[in-house]
């Protein structure tokens, strides 16, 4: 009985290690106090609480703070990206400025407006419930994604010249990025919809 | 009947002691006199929440003769957010009590 709820808690967060781990000590911790006390564990489950109620709580308590990690990840990733495209026009010379194409101008934009809308998900952050960085971190990998086609569109024709490995890198940069967001949003949907 | 004041009630049950978590739930049982009788379970994400946050610091401690337990204290952020959280309740206690109590007017 005892494995079954420990169990049944565990399968709820098993999509963070971590908070399944926590969420199975405290279990086992309060469990044994009360094994002390000469209750019976079916009873001390039921005192414990519903399951779901229980794992719901836990998802709750870690978003703030699992939010708050993927907001610095990115914003650092972001910076490097920033950083690495400047030192890509650097080494690519005026030409990129006086000349722009199309697909640089939308590689260009698309990145600085995700970045605006990463610092908007910040300052929500800051500010408000933690559910409110959601819509600016999705707008934010929706224009990461705009600036990273079109980063990686103008580096296949230029592959074989001197440019294209700088293009490229500055794309795959950009993709790491792109799916390090996606990767954590899907793993935030996972916690809103049990919370 | 605590929503809403769960976390002050968590921070002064703790308050200068190094209390593991069912000591926490029993002490706040005992100084409600049993009217915060909650189900166990929600204390120990709300603890944790309360650590996620900066206002706990927890450590893993082994009695000379039992089982390890994980044993909560308040971190500096955590005594001043107690604190706040103190003055903030009188105030408002006073502010309602000058309605409910109008033998005590409130004196801003």
């Amino acid at each position: 009985m005892k494995g079954d709820y420990a169990g049944a808690l565990e399968r709820e967060l098993g999509f963070d290690r971590a908070l399944a781990e926590r969420a199975r000590e405290d279990l086992t911790e309060y469990l044994d106090e009360m094994a002390d006390a000469g209750l019976d564990a079916a009873e001390a489950e039921r005192r414990f609480g519903d399951v779901r109620d229980i794992a719901r709580s836990y998802a709750s308590a870690a978003l703030p703070k699992r939010l708050r990690q993927t907001l610095s990840v990115a914003g650092w990733l972001a910076l490097a990206t920033f950083l690495f495209m400047r030192w890509r026009s650097m080494q690519l010379g005026l030409e990129s400025f006086t000349h722009p194409t199309l697909l640089g101008v939308i590689d260009g934009v698309g990145f600085l407006v995700g970045a605006a809308a990463l610092i908007v998900a910040w300052r929500r952050g800051c500010s408000q419930a933690a559910s409110g960085m959601r819509a600016p971190l999705v707008f934010a990998a929706i224009a990461i994604g705009i600036s990273t086609a079109a980063s990686l569109l103008r580096a296949f024709p230029s592959l074989g010249g001197p440019d294209g490995a700088l293009i490229l890198a500055t794309g795959l940069i950009q993709l790491a990025l792109l799916l390090l967001l996606i990767g954590r949003l899907r793993l935030i949907d996972r916690y809103r919809r049990l919370a | 009947m605590l929503k809403g004041h769960l976390d002050a009630v968590l921070l002064a049950t703790i308050g200068d002691e190094a209390l593991h978590g069912y000591a926490i739930i029993e002490a706040i049982r005992a100084r409600s006199g049993g009217h915060f009788d909650l189900p166990e379970g929600t204390i120990y994400p709300a603890l944790h929440r309360l650590e996620l946050a900066g206002l706990l610091a927890s450590d893993w401690v082994t009695p000379d003769a039992g089982r390890r337990k994980r044993v909560y204290t308040l971190t500096p952020t955590g005594t001043a957010a107690l604190q706040e959280r103190r003055e903030g309740w009188a105030e408002f206690s006073r502010a309602v009590g000058a309605f409910l109590e109008p033998d005590k007017p409130w004196a801003a």
